[in-house]
């Protein structure tokens, strides 16, 4: 056999070859220990020395044409080796995944997470407290004798030992003050309770955030400031807050806010959102009682600070478009569970 | 409160038109509830003259003949209970025939055989007025016969305004015009004062003796343990001769436009002058004023019976403030009263209850002429508390417990008077005035404490100004202030009072806006640290997949027993609703109410993080509630909501929260009886038992209408804590035995697994089982359980070391009396 038919034989074989397993058998028949050129190889000795290095470039060649045949089939097999494997595995992405529960909160904390982020940022500690008090943590020491007729803007839920259920989160003013010293920065999130029948803007139980802050020199346009950084947080740069004279009796002066809303679904208005004012001298009196009744110090005589309170039911309602209180507490899956991801 | 713009613009002439008043009452604290537009009476009402009333016989009609002006002579048939017997000259006011009112056209009809020409309105049906008590009834002489209403009974618009508890003084024309006076500085009218007393100046010359209960009770629950005065002030002024009827038409109009109800002229003229000067009065039948004398006293003894004058019976008692004539009583004080009780005929001589409502005794008839006007100036915390121990709430006593100003008596007295002799009474001239009112004390304050606590830059000569405007007697001496606050301010007593009336009047929208700046005292470090782990909690649970819910902390007592909950010992005294008795004991009850919400068949696994009320006190709570597959099939299939897929949840929390969870098999007593018997463990979290874990039992399961497994866990919160170190890990490779413990079914895998922890000592690594066998060869009543031990150590661990261990477990395991599975 000449070279070239030798050649052109491997090579026509190699093309030929289907698979990997095939290619392999082609390579050992020309090209292994003992196949065909290196066979011819081998033969190279008996030849005069003179022939003999022509005669071997004369082989290599081949050998070398043989070679690189062998390894672009190669290539071009395990490629399609492969390509076969992949579409073997193909699956249909659109069907459904396993349908894991996915979770989330409920929107009442959801509000209140926005809020207690804003006091956080600011240097606020977000504390809460017991839902059953006693008249004097919820009234007397908030300056709220029981003669008062500020008593009648608090319906309350009486419990047969004479305790109640706290009409606001203000106790937790004069238990937090009691258990602390000023300077001090803390806002109280926790449910309420009010004796009032049932509909859609009014629940026996709901919720507040109520803030505290108490040091020296404190002023109301620290307060002003602060209900201003909140709305800001809470309705964006362009929130403006409003303040007009009210009563609360645990603070003097009172007063009421509210936040000018630009409403990205709607009419922008101004929302009344809470009440707040500079805590009563007699609630700072109240607290430094009960701390000497304890055996501590009074450390409250002098100070000033200021309180505020509202809602994060109206919160959510005005800003998601809720349309009725009683929404939060039914924990209908398709109600609650919308409130997931960014809310806007 | 309600009151008719033009009665404030009385006052205040220059008073801004109705529709600007929002935003400058609101910037006073006043904010409107709402402003109302009430149109005059239609065109087609006209007033009539009463000419004669008369029965229709055989009816309950009365047949009214008229003089209707330039309409001639009418007559009508009238159903109203006040056309009976109407005095000649009384007007009324009449629809005339061809009148479209409330959609119906009134014409001329036969009535009983009286031609009925139109017909005779009530308030109500005239768009007036909300009360319908009969016709409206006008004096003889209110304007010509035919005269169209509404050129006299002219369009208004009604002010609501909205008055926190302690503006007491703004509970009137006056005090309302008072306040934007001052804020807008505008002229104030007076009301007019009445006849001034011939003895103006002297007491107790007027044709009535009072007398005043001595000062001196103190009531049981009033922490302040402060003497109540009772009454300190009282003016009684007479005034006879009174034609009792209709009172005047503007009168009648103020007083519906304000809404109360018209009633005569004694009793308007009261309410009027309540709503002009905001003192409330008592009128009483001269006739019933026996022997002329009015004796301020406290209720001579328990249970006493008062019957007041719209028929209602009371038990006032020796804390209550009566009024009572001067009927032989020998007593005037609560000692006496009872020292004597035995002789003293109860509840004859009472007039009323101090401040809240008359008596039928002293009762304003019909045929009343001669008045005993009483103002005066109760103690507001004693009528407070009898007003509502009685649950009686009057105009009177609403005022009364707020603070009405205590020098207004007298002034009341003589505005009553004045009103009556207009309406032709005679008025004598002497006042009786006793008592001395304490009024609100001297305030200092400096202008500097003001800014501090204000923020704002007002100068002290500013605020001496507000504060004049406002009524207070003012003296500034360089910085310092010392105010008298006016007499009908007694909210103002300190001197943060004076810095609210500075802002206010100075206006809050010139409040600037500043943050504070404060270091936070030591003791409030680590304030924050409960509520980081509340919400980290939280949104891990989320993170599992579990859906926050908020539930109501209301239960009943057949809640917590269908619930196998522990029964509610925080009872609510006003429950609202027989489902909300009590404060629950557990928070499960509410998630398996919670998990009703869904569909049925539909996945629930939602979370709570709330308060309970059990008898061991009010606790924090988590609970987590799975209920149907954990992935439900599709094209794939399901992954089986199982108490391991539950408790798997509870695993991935602890490992994403940091913490050690171990779940210790329960079993008979030491079950939750609302769990299933024989899937219920204890949970342990950082080494400390925290609650339980568990599947629902079906029983209670039926109670919630929850068919299906239903897998719950409960703990108290906050979750301990552990110590927390890092630890390098070791590079050495483990090295690892496999055991299989044959055991009594009864014996728990948790119990064999701490045994080999206890056992093994620090080179085991972990314990992982991977078989659970029961059945031949392994006796009945066992299995076996085959574990994989994995050991490490600093080093390789070599047979000679890992050897003796197994050694020892293996002695462990049958010193308990198992046995060893063989390979």
């Amino acid at each position: 056999m000449t070279d070239q038919s030798l050649q052109d034989q491997a090579l026509q074989a190699i093309a030929a070859a289907p698979d990997l397993d095939a290619l392999q058998a082609v390579k050992t028949r020309y090209v292994g220990k003992s196949g065909l050129v290196t066979k011819e190889l081998g033969t190279l000795g008996k030849l005069p020395p003179e022939e003999r290095k022509a005669r071997g470039a004369e082989i290599n060649a081949v050998r070398g044409a043989i070679e690189a045949a062998l390894t672009e089939r190669e290539a071009l097999l395990k490629q399609a080796a492969l390509d076969a494997k992949l579409a073997s595995e193909a699956i249909d992405v659109t069907l459904p995944g396993l349908p894991l529960p996915a979770g989330g909160l409920h929107p009442i904390n959801r509000v209140y997470d926005d809020l207690t982020a804003i006091y956080e940022r600011m240097g606020y500690a977000v504390i809460e407290g017991p839902e059953v008090e006693d008249e004097h943590h919820n009234f007397e020491a908030l300056n709220v004798p029981w003669y008062h007729p500020a008593r009648d803007l608090q319906d309350t839920f009486w419990l047969e030992d004479g305790r109640l259920l706290r009409t606001h989160t203000s106790p937790m003013q004069i238990r937090y003050m009691v258990n602390h010293e000023p300077a001090l920065k803390v806002v109280v999130r926790g449910k309420v309770y009010r004796y009032e029948a049932t509909d859609a803007t009014h629940e026996a139980m709901f919720h507040q955030l109520e803030g505290l802050v108490v040091g020296d020199g404190i002023s109301m346009t620290d307060l002003k400031g602060t209900i201003a950084e909140m709305a800001r947080g809470l309705y964006g740069p362009t929130a403006r807050v409003r303040f007009q004279p009210s009563y609360y009796p645990f603070v003097e002066p009172g007063a009421d806010f509210a936040v000018w809303w630009e409403n990205p679904r709607g009419e922008s208005k101004w929302l009344e959102l809470g009440g707040c004012g500079m805590i009563h001298p007699n609630v700072f009196k109240a607290v430094d009682d009960l701390r000497e009744a304890e055996g501590r110090e009074r450390v409250y005589e002098g100070k000033t600070g200021f309180a505020f309170g509202l809602g994060p039911e109206r919160i959510a309602m005005l800003k998601y478009g809720i349309p009725d209180i009683r929404y939060f507490y039914a924990n209908d899956p398709k109600v609650i569970g919308q409130f997931r991801g960014e809310l806007g | 409160m309600k009151l008719p713009y033009t009665w404030l613009k009385e006052l205040l002439p220059d008073l801004p038109a109705a529709a600007e008043l929002e935003p400058i009452l609101a910037q006073l604290g006043l904010p409107l509830e709402g402003i109302e537009d009430v149109p005059a009476p239609i065109e087609g009402v006209v007033l009539a003259a009463v000419t004669e009333a008369a029965p229709i016989e055989g009816t309950q009609l009365t047949r009214l003949a008229l003089d209707v002006g330039p309409h001639g002579a009418r007559t009508i048939a009238s159903g109203a209970p006040n056309a009976v017997g109407l005095r000649a000259g009384t007007m009324v006011a009449l629809v005339t025939p061809g009148t479209t009112l409330g959609g119906m056209e009134y014409g001329v009809r036969m009535l009983q055989g009286v031609e009925s020409w139109g017909m005779a309105a009530s308030a109500k049906e005239l768009n007036l007025g909300e009360a319908a008590a009969g016709l409206m009834l006008f004096p003889a002489g209110t304007a010509a016969p035919g005269t169209p209403m509404h050129t006299v009974w002219a369009a208004d618009s009604v002010l609501d305004v909205e008055v926190t508890p302690n503006r007491a003084d703004v509970l009137s024309v006056l005090g309302l015009a008072r306040d934007l006076a001052a804020f807008l500085k505008l002229k104030l009218v007076m009301p007019d004062a009445g006849p001034q007393p011939a003895n103006s100046g002297s007491k107790g010359e007027g044709e009535i003796r009072v007398s005043l209960p001595p000062r001196g009770l103190i009531i049981e629950r009033d922490p302040s343990r402060k003497l109540r005065f009772g009454c300190d002030h009282f003016a009684a002024r007479t005034v006879s001769d009174i034609q009792n009827g209709p009172s005047p038409l503007w009168m009648q109009r103020r007083l519906t436009l304000a809404g109360m109800r018209p009633i005569d002229l004694i009793v308007d003229a009261s309410n009027y002058v309540m709503l002009e000067l905001g003192q409330p009065t008592a009128l009483y039948d001269r006739r019933d004023v026996t022997d002329d004398q009015i004796i301020v006293s406290f209720g001579l003894r328990q249970g006493e019976t008062v019957r007041d004058l719209m028929g209602g019976e009371h038990q006032a008692g020796p804390e209550d403030l009566l009024i009572l004539d001067g009927r032989p009583v020998p007593v005037s004080t609560v000692a006496e009263a009872f020292a004597t009780a035995g002789e003293v005929k109860v509840g004859q001589g009472v007039l009323g209850i101090a401040g809240i409502m008359g008596g039928e005794h002293g009762r304003v008839r019909a045929d009343t002429t001669d008045v005993v006007i009483e103002s005066a100036h109760f103690d507001p915390v004693l009528l407070r508390r009898t007003s509502t121990r009685l649950g009686l709430n009057t105009d009177a006593v609403y005022r009364y417990e707020r603070g009405v100003d205590p020098l207004l008596a007298p002034r009341g007295a003589n505005r009553v008077a004045g009103l009556l002799a207009a309406a032709g009474g005679t008025v004598h001239p002497g006042l009786t005035l006793v008592g001395t009112p304490e009024v609100p004390g001297v305030i200092q304050a400096t202008g500097s404490q003001i800014r501090a606590l204000l923020g704002m830059d007002i100068p002290t000569s500013e605020m001496e100004e507000i504060l004049t405007r406002l009524g207070c007697t003012v003296s500034a001496e360089g910085d310092a202030l010392t105010v008298t606050p006016p007499s009908w301010r007694i909210d103002m007593a300190i001197w943060q009072d004076l810095a609210e009336e500075v802002a206010r009047l100075h206006g809050f929208i010139h409040l600037p806006e500043t943050l504070p700046t404060l270091r936070v005292h030591a003791s409030n470090i680590g304030a924050e640290k409960e509520g980081l782990a509340r919400a980290g909690l939280r949104r891990a649970l989320a993170g599992l997949g579990a859906q926050e819910v908020v539930t109501y902390t209301f239960t009943s007592d057949e809640e917590a027993a269908k619930a196998r909950a522990e029964v509610p010992g925080v009872r609510l005294r006003n429950p609202l609703t027989a489902d909300r008795t009590a404060m629950r004991t557990a928070l499960y009850p509410s998630l398996l109410k919670a998990a009703g919400a869904h569909a049925k068949g539909e996945r629930v696994l939602i979370f709570e993080i709330g308060r309970i009320f059990p008898a061991s006190g009010e606790a924090e709570r988590v609970g987590l509630l799975m209920r149907g597959d954990l992935a439900p099939k599709t094209h794939q299939p399901q992954i089986a909501g199982s108490f391991g897929a539950f408790k798997g949840l509870l695993e991935s929390l602890a490992a994403s929260l940091g913490a050690g969870v171990e779940v210790r098999q329960l079993r008979g007593d030491a079950v939750p009886t609302a769990l299933h018997p024989g899937i219920a463990g204890e949970l342990v979290w950082n080494g400390q038992s925290v609650g339980w874990i568990g599947a629902l039992h079906p029983a209670v399961a039926a109670e919630f209408g929850l068919k299906g497994e239903t897998f719950l866990l409960e703990a108290a919160l906050p979750l301990p804590g552990r110590a927390w170190a890092f630890r390098d890990p070791s590079r050495a490779p483990a090295a690892w035995r496999d055991l299989a413990v044959i055991a009594p079914t009864a014996v728990s895998y948790g119990e064999m697994a701490a045994l080999l922890k206890a056992e093994a000592g620090a080179l085991l690594e972990t314990v992982e089982p991977f078989d659970v066998y029961v059945g031949a060869p392994i006796p009945e009543g066992e299995r076996s359980v085959a574990v994989r031990l994995v050991f490490r150590g600093e080093k390789t661990l070599t047979d000679a070391e890992v050897d003796p261990v197994m050694e020892r477990l293996i002695g462990a395991i049958r010193a308990q009396g198992w046995g060893i599975r063989d390979k």
